[in-house]
């Protein structure tokens, strides 16, 4: 029984590095892009349709640094979502956000991106 | 993934058993004592609340996933409404509708057509509902619908034969029941694990779709380990079939331990193949269009 529980604990932690690719398309900004200022939505635009539940922003740098919950506009399925940042001025931003896909599975993922002052 | 693979232990345990006890009618009712349907309706029983809190319990873990991995999102109702009304919500209610029936068959000693009514049925729809989620919700989708509810039966019906025939092997029946038992079922599975077999193949070409991805892809090379789970799980019935129940229709009461002993040797098999199985439909995406079409 000790062997069949070591091997069902290997089988699980080779699941680990499971989240090979992404289910985006792509993201406005795109992840690493440098922008001049702070963008009026934040677009995530996914391959197949996902219902998006949860959207982190984080300000890592720059003034104000913090991370605030964003609101999802779109409540169902859809592969373009546009969120509305609630957070502004130059620094770097990261945006970590989960959504169900519609097989039943959980998608998550981030991004990143900088806002230069000038 | 521990509720998924208990949901996928328990619901093939639950149907499994009540179809063991629709394709073995006449011997079980008539020269069976009545102690020993009693058991299984028990065993069926225990197995539709195990099956219903797993079934819950994968609801409230994914709730908890679309949040933050934290015990938040587990009783966010919010959470959980997009759960309910997502795929994994669609799947957990039909397969709970089969669950019911399924208890419901094994709550009385019906007639056997009441049994039928309920068992059938019930079995269908718990098979069905594995189909209404994951990889399989995808085009063509028809096909895989069809695939994976004839796989699911099928391995439903090869699992939920253990039980009841380990315990007719431990003196549960006498031997020449137990072993004409046995016997009924190696041919029944004669039919049913080519299907099983037919119905993965074409499942798992449809998913991995080139020998190149098999072997070059996480999904592939997880599946590969199932198919060698699964050779040995055949090797084992296939002793039973040829060697074992032979010399206990033969009258051989040491056969009947050792038929015991291979049934529990493929149960951990079984245990086995469905971690493999939550590992490959939970955290294992398949292989990317481009080496499909290749």
């Amino acid at each position: 029984m000790k062997q069949i529980l070591q091997i069902t604990l290997t089988l699980l932690a080779m699941a680990a590095p499971a989240l090979a690719h992404s289910p985006l398309k792509e993201t406005v900004p795109a992840d690493n892009a440098k922008v001049s200022a702070t963008p009026s939505a934040i677009k995530v635009m996914f391959k197949k349709p996902a219902r998006m539940t949860k959207v982190m922003i984080y300000k890592t740098s720059g003034e104000g640094t913090g991370k605030e919950r964003m609101a999802i506009s779109t409540k169902g399925f859809a592969n373009e979502h546009v969120l509305q940042p609630t957070m502004a001025g130059s620094g770097d931003f990261k945006v970590e956000w989960r959504a169900l896909g519609q097989d039943g599975h959980v998608q998550s993922g981030a991004f990143s991106f900088t806002v230069n002052g000038n | 993934m521990a509720a998924k693979w208990l949901a996928y232990g328990t619901c093939f345990l639950a149907t499994g058993t009540t179809l063991f006890l629709l394709a073995s009618k006449g011997l079980i009712d008539i020269q069976a004592k009545p102690s020993f349907k009693l058991h299984l309706r028990r065993a069926i029983l225990t197995m539709v609340v195990l099956a219903l809190l797993a079934s819950l319990a994968q609801m409230v873990v994914q709730a908890g996933r679309l949040l933050d991995d934290g015990l938040a999102g587990m009783v966010d109702p919010e959470m959980i409404g997009i759960v309910y009304e997502g795929a994994l919500g669609n799947s957990v209610t039909v397969r709970l509708i089969g669950l019911a029936m399924i208890a419901v068959a094994a709550l009385r000693n019906w007639k056997y057509a009441v049994f039928l009514v309920f068992a059938g049925p019930g079995a269908l729809l718990v098979a069905t509902s594995f189909s209404l989620v994951g990889h399989a919700t995808q085009e063509p989708r028809w096909l895989l619908t069809l695939l994976v509810t004839i796989h699911v039966l099928a391995v439903s019906f090869w699992i939920g034969a253990l039980l009841p025939l380990y315990r007719a092997a431990s003196g549960l029946l006498p031997l020449p029941i137990a072993a004409h038992l046995a016997h009924r079922f190696g041919q029944q599975a004669t039919l049913i694990v080519p299907l099983l077999i037919v119905a993965g193949g074409v499942l798992s070409y449809q998913f991995v779709g080139t020998w190149a991805a098999m072997f070059t892809t996480q999904y592939g090379l997880t599946l590969a380990l199932k198919l060698a789970l699964v050779a040995s799980l055949l090797l084992l019935a296939s002793a039973n079939k040829f060697r074992i129940v032979p010399d206990m229709l033969a009258g051989s009461d040491s056969a009947a331990r050792r038929l015991q002993r291979t049934i529990r040797l493929e149960a951990i098999a079984f245990m086995l193949i469905l971690v493999v199985t939550s590992v490959l439909t939970t955290a294992t995406p398949l292989p990317p269009l481009q080496l499909v079409s290749q």
